[in-house]
């Protein structure tokens, strides 16, 4: 190894950031298996600065741009993919079709930039999950079949707080992650700093396409890189590889002949890894611990406020604990400078981000939602002119020797367009508050409603038996009320644990995700929570997929009322919530308060007699 | 169906695979592979595993071990012309009618069709695979395309369960089902000094590395051709198919179906251990790999999983 490891990042403030994100790209660029980048919080007009230079390190002294694609909410498949050329021909219009953009048909790095990943367009998602990191990639379209190695490099940007929005799925195609929102640019041609002249001599040799001397890892490299990482449960591989990868950039730009644990520490300052730089502030609070004010609670004036559980008092009925799930020792809690924000406790991703929602076909509402492909038409309406024409072209030469255009039935292309619910029911039921009592009679109206409607279904089941994971809620949607799923879902036993919590988030995520697939075309939702309120799992539980240790006290309630808090700031004038209060004892105050924090109103379940009884 | 590999040797390949030889771990992922292999007629794997478990990989690298080369894909993304077939679209612009058969009837030739990312598969494209898998007959009557034709394939499958549960007629389609595991911490360190030092190899001109590891992927493909030819003398006595019927009572399989994988499967092992004869070992180590997405709480769109409780009601059983 050579006496200097390229040292990009020796301190932590925003005048080093330049530095580090020129050391990032670098790496990119020389290295095939770090083939995207993702900034955190750059301010937006940054972007274009570093796309540039990104694109330089790419192109090579020739200067000539690689070729740049911008994928955005209002990409399709038909961009991406494939690329229709219009001519004018001897026989009037011809066409032609050429790869499109991400098929990489120009040999030789691509450039990929994505502004806003959050807002990126389904089959933008999509396309990112086939391409990214994929040893190869294939495409099977009409006039197009091609398998290729892909080589470009994406580049994408995200909000901190929009990352619960992308599928951590997508997020993990990412290898290279830096947060950046204080970023500097310089004025002038090296907007990040200058590139050292060993930098230029290694990104000449990654162009170059001879073979080139093996760059092995020494023996203790690989269990540095795991102890760097400090990795959790079910991350899979890709983090470890990254690092490793980045590493061997490392390593490459520093024109050493093996890669050391000393690089390995280098790519994980240069990530800003938990495990090269310990904070030094105190000890950060471990998951169980209650942080009210992280957490997001709020305390909600009541209709009975001297009755309310006192904090670290059971919620459960008097008897001995039992230990709900599989356990887990309390483990370090991220730091907001993680590359990894996905892994904090926060609001779960969007349930399925990656496929198309369930639509409807029929009805005036089918053809207003925005257009995301083409199909064979089945009727005369919304029908995709060009599309129409180009498969009537593909014909021309055989149907009609004089190559006039003849557009046949079967030729018809019609949009598919994004799914138009009109309305919708979220049903959040707890199973542990319904011991003896009958509910169907309580949820018939609502169920009445959305078959009238012709409404999708969405039930969260908050402690159903049975249940995979019991400190976990469940979700389906049902596309019609006649679904047997609901059916058995209302039949359910109750099992041990509440995540009450757990389950609101899930109905947070569908409206959300509704409101936002949807758009103008849902003109109501209506959530339907059925509970006593007494949620006893804590979020963070729920997240981890384990109990923790220590007393639970109030923080599955206070958890609980922050998602109904981040559920009521949703449309108001589409949106409307109420809470189905079984009557139980006692905290018979518990589901005014979640009523509150959903800014909607509570119904009783359960007849006032029967419950007054109970009460007794 | 056609046999999908020939016994010539595979050609060295070079493409950024790495070896099937040199994959750390996911020990039943393989294992589930090479029984599809050695008993095609079991229908093929889904393999579900969280991000970054190295499925697709696997996968490719079986396909290059077995056959020499990648195999048959469907991208999520295809149109439904390229998957049934129609005409070849440069040709017929001049003017020249000629077919261009689909992702189906290649599969048909090869043995097997491969979905990544399975359970984002449009709907569309699914029903297409449905009714070709479920008849066994392609049917074509579009475009000027008038054709009927027999088509036998496996599906192997790939999916992030993070993304959506699958159709329970798909889910039946598939032989058998599989989690990608987690590697453990030695595993790990493996796996990231293999990948490093494939990643560098491959660059090199000549690589002594890659030359051994094709060297064991040939003895492993020998080996599971012979087992392949060894199939059809594994003896199922009477005693072990009612213990492969009464495994699948006992964890609630839905339909027969359950029942003749268990057996299918079984047999495969023995061959692949050389035994003569299925013994109730075989059973119990393939009841997860054949039972697992056939119970009726996964037709409900539940969790693929199998755990204690089910381990428990298999030990009941075999003691």
């Amino acid at each position: 190894m050579s006496a200097s490891l390229p040292r990009p990042l020796p301190a932590s403030d925003a005048d080093e950031l330049p530095r580090r994100l020129l050391t990032a790209l670098v790496c990119a660029a020389v290295e095939p298996g770090l083939p995207g980048v993702l900034l955190f919080d750059l301010p937006d007009a940054h972007l274009a600065t570093v796309a540039a230079v990104l694109d330089r390190l790419l192109a090579g002294p020739t200067g000539t741009p690689v070729p740049r694609t911008a994928l955005t909410a209002a990409t399709t498949d038909e961009d991406l993919w494939s690329r229709p050329r219009v001519s004018r021909g001897p026989h009037g219009i011809d066409f032609a079709l050429d790869p499109g953009p991400l098929t990489e048909p120009v040999p030789g790095p691509s450039l990929v930039v994505v502004p806003d990943l959050a807002r990126l367009s389904v089959p933008g998602k999509r396309a990112a999950v086939q391409l990214l990191g994929a040893d190869v990639a294939t495409v099977e379209q009409s006039g197009l079949r091609r398998r290729w190695r892909p080589a470009a490099r994406w580049l994408a940007v995200c909000r901190t707080e929009d990352v619960p929005r992308v599928s951590p799925h997508l997020l993990d195609r990412f290898p290279l992650r830096l947060t950046v929102p204080e970023l500097r640019i310089r004025p002038g041609d090296t907007p990040l700093g200058p590139l050292p002249a060993t930098w230029t001599q290694a990104l000449d040799r990654a162009r170059s396409t001879g073979p080139r001397t093996p760059l092995h890892p020494a023996d203790d490299f690989a269990a540095r890189v795991l102890e760097l990482l400090d990795d959790q449960d079910g991350t899979g591989q890709r983090r470890a590889l990254a690092l490793s990868r980045t590493a061997r950039a490392l390593a490459r730009l520093d024109g050493a002949e093996r890669i050391t644990a000393d690089h390995a520490e280098a790519a994980a300052r240069l990530l800003r890894l938990r495990g090269a730089r310990r904070p030094s502030a105190e000890p950060p609070p471990g998951p169980d611990t209650v942080d009210t004010a992280r957490a997001g609670a709020r305390i909600l004036p009541g209709p009975w406020p001297d009755r309310r559980p006192a904090p670290g008092t059971p919620v459960l009925e008097p008897g001995p604990a039992e230990r709900i799930g599989s356990g887990r020792a309390a483990g370090p809690w991220p730091t907001t400078d993680t590359p990894y924000p996905e892994d904090t406790a926060g609001p779960p991703p969007e349930d399925s981000p990656l496929r198309t929602p369930a639509r409807r076909t029929t009805g005036p509402r089918a053809a207003r939602g925005p257009v995301v492909g083409v199909r064979p038409a089945r009727d005369l309406w919304d029908l995709a002119p060009v599309r129409t024409a180009m498969e009537a072209a593909k014909y021309r030469a055989v149907r009609d020797r004089s190559a006039r255009l003849v557009i046949l039935p079967g030729d018809l292309r019609g949009y598919v367009r994004a799914p138009e619910p009109v309305r919708m029911l979220t049903l959040v039921l707890d199973h542990t508050c319904r011991e003896d009592w009958d509910w169907h009679a309580a949820l018939d109206p609502f169920l009445q409603w959305a078959y009238v409607t012709r409404a999708p279904v969405h039930v969260v089941e908050v402690g159903g038996r049975g249940a995979p994971n019991e400190v976990r809620a469940e979700s389906f949607t049902a596309l019609s009320t006649r679904s047997p799923r609901i059916a058995a879902a209302l039949a359910r036993q109750p099992g041990r644990a509440t995540p009450l919590a757990h389950g609101l988030q899930l109905a947070e995520q569908t409206l959300r995700r509704a409101f936002r697939h949807h758009r103008a075309g849902l003109v109501e939702a209506l959530l339907v929570v059925v509970t006593d309120g007494r949620g006893n799992v804590p979020l963070a539980a729920s997240r981890r997929g384990a109990a923790g240790r220590g007393a639970v006290g109030r923080t599955g309630i206070d958890d609980a009322l922050a998602a109904a808090g981040r559920i009521s700031g949703m449309d108001r004038t589409r949106l409307h919530s109420l809470v189905i209060d079984p009557g139980r004892q006692p905290y018979p105050e518990l589901p005014h308060l979640l009523a509150e924090a959903l800014d909607g109103r509570v119904v009783m379940g359960r007849p006032e007699h029967e419950a007054a009884d109970r009460g007794r | 169906m056609s046999e999908p590999q020939s016994r010539a040797a595979a050609p060295a390949p070079r493409v950024p695979i790495l070896p099937y030889s040199r994959i750390v771990g996911q020990e039943d992922l393989k294992l589930a592979l090479e029984l599809n292999f050695i008993a095609p007629r079991i229908g093929g794997v889904l393999i579900a595993g969280q991000r970054g478990t190295a499925k697709s990989t696997v996968v490719r690298a079986f396909a290059l071990m077995s056959g020499g080369e990648l195999p048959v894909t469907l991208p999520i993304n295809a149109t439904d012309d390229r998957v049934v077939g129609g005409w070849e679209l440069d040709s017929l612009m001049r003017g020249v009618a000629k077919p261009q058969p689909g992702l189906l009837e290649e599969a048909d030739r090869k043995g097997l069709l491969y979905i990544d990312e399975v359970n984002l598969l449009d709907d569309h494209l699914v029903n297409i695979i449905l009714d070709v898998v479920s008849t066994g007959v392609l049917s074509i009557q579009r475009e000027g395309i008038d054709l009927a034709r027999q088509l036998t394939f496996g599906l192997v499958g790939t999916m992030n369960p993070e993304e959506g549960s699958l159709r329970a007629q798909l889910l039946d389609r598939f032989g058998l089902m599989v989690a990608a595991s987690e590697l453990d911490l030695d595993e790990r360190r493996r796996m990231i000094t293999t990948v490093l030092t494939f990643e560098e190899e491959l660059e090199a001109e000549d690589s002594a590395w890659l030359r051994a590891a094709q060297d064991e992927d040939d003895t492993l493909r020998t080996a599971l051709l012979e087992a392949r030819d060894r199939l059809k003398d594994i003896r199922l006595d009477e005693s072990v198919s009612g213990l492969c019927a009464e495994a699948a009572e006992l964890l609630g399989a839905i339909g027969q179906r359950g029942d003749l994988l268990v057996a299918k499967t079984a047999r495969a092992l023995a061959a692949r251990d050389g035994h003569r004869q299925v013994e109730p070992d075989h059973v119990r180590r393939v009841l997860p790999l054949a039972l697992r997405h056939r119970r009726p709480e996964s037709a409900h769109g539940a969790a693929l999983t199998w755990g204690p409780d089910e381990d428990d009601r298999v030990s009941a059983l075999f003691g």
